[in-house]
């Protein structure tokens, strides 16, 4: 059984301006084209990360509230 | 806060190391590999027993670190990656703005792999005192501002211990001979343990004297 994404396949460009649209950044052409050379990369990394985990695997942060108490 | 430097003095003799030798077995510096078991060895003469152990790959660990670590620098620095993103060198930028489309999903998946990541190192933790790797799988580049962003297709081995938040330190072990530039050896040990790191260290850097060579810059 698939426990990542990883069969996607890659965003295309104009895909990832419209995802950079979409969270609000508005960057000049030569930034863009960086970015989109960037992105796959991260995207593909993204894609590794397991779904499959176990409830006992719960997030590794932590909020401590005598701590914030004491601040 | 303890005193660190009170041990660093003791000897190591009958610490048990862990070598994570699969991270940097493949793909890394030629000379690597060959420096790293002369390290092991100058350990070994010192006492230590060194036996390897087996982690995830790299590869797991610098995808979930990364994946944390660039959603969590792009909510601190949104304001100005939005507004003057031409002010951040492109390195840092483009390692940063892909953080704008890490979706929270994805975000909450990999602190829930760090969890399974992490204790993963405990348990490992249990067996030996501290873990040995590699300190870098290369070594350092030129300082060329237009030079490929490495760090997106090379896994970083310093990541691993970031996700199990260990005290890790990494230290010169050999030089490359083509770029004449070090390579280095590094140590981690469990949460709060830094005095055992630091006494392996300095008990290596007692036996050999690469911290104290400089490549030729000229």
């Amino acid at each position: 059984m698939r426990t990542d994404l990883s069969h996607l396949p890659p965003s295309s460009p104009e895909e990832i301006r419209a995802m950079t649209r979409r969270v609000g950044l508005d960057l000049p052409e030569e930034l863009m084209q960086q970015f989109i050379a960037a992105w796959p990369a991260f995207e593909a990394m993204v894609r590794r990360i397991p779904r499959s985990l176990g409830r006992e695997a719960e997030p590794a942060h932590s909020y401590r509230p005598v701590r914030i108490a004491r601040s | 806060m303890p005193n660190y430097a009170a041990g660093l003095t003791r000897s190591i003799e009958g610490l048990r190391l862990g070598l994570i030798e699969h991270w940097y077995a493949h793909g890394a510096h030629p000379d690597l590999p060959p420096a790293m078991s002369a390290a092991v060895e100058v350990l070994r003469g010192l006492g230590a027993v060194v036996e390897p152990v087996q982690l995830s790959s790299l590869r797991n660990y610098t995808d979930c670190k990364t994946t944390i670590s660039i959603a969590e620098l792009y909510a601190i620095h949104e304001k100005d990656l939005k507004t003057r993103p031409q002010d951040f060198g492109r390195i840092l930028r483009n390692r940063v703005l892909p953080g704008a489309l890490i979706r929270a999903e994805d975000y909450v998946q990999a602190l829930r792999w760090r969890t399974a990541l992490a204790r993963e190192q405990a348990a490992a933790l249990k067996r030996f005192d501290a873990l040995l790797t590699a300190g870098a799988l290369g070594v350092a580049d030129r300082a060329e501002p237009s030079q490929p962003d490495r760090l997106v297709s090379v896994p970083s081995i310093t990541m691993p211990f970031s996700v199990g938040g260990l005290p890790a330190l990494a230290i010169p072990c050999g030089f490359s001979r083509v770029e004449g530039l070090p390579l280095s050896l590094q140590i981690a040990a469990a949460p709060m343990a830094e005095p055992t790191v630091l006494r392996i260290a300095y008990a290596y850097q007692q036996a050999t004297d690469w911290h104290r060579r400089h490549p030729d810059l000229a």
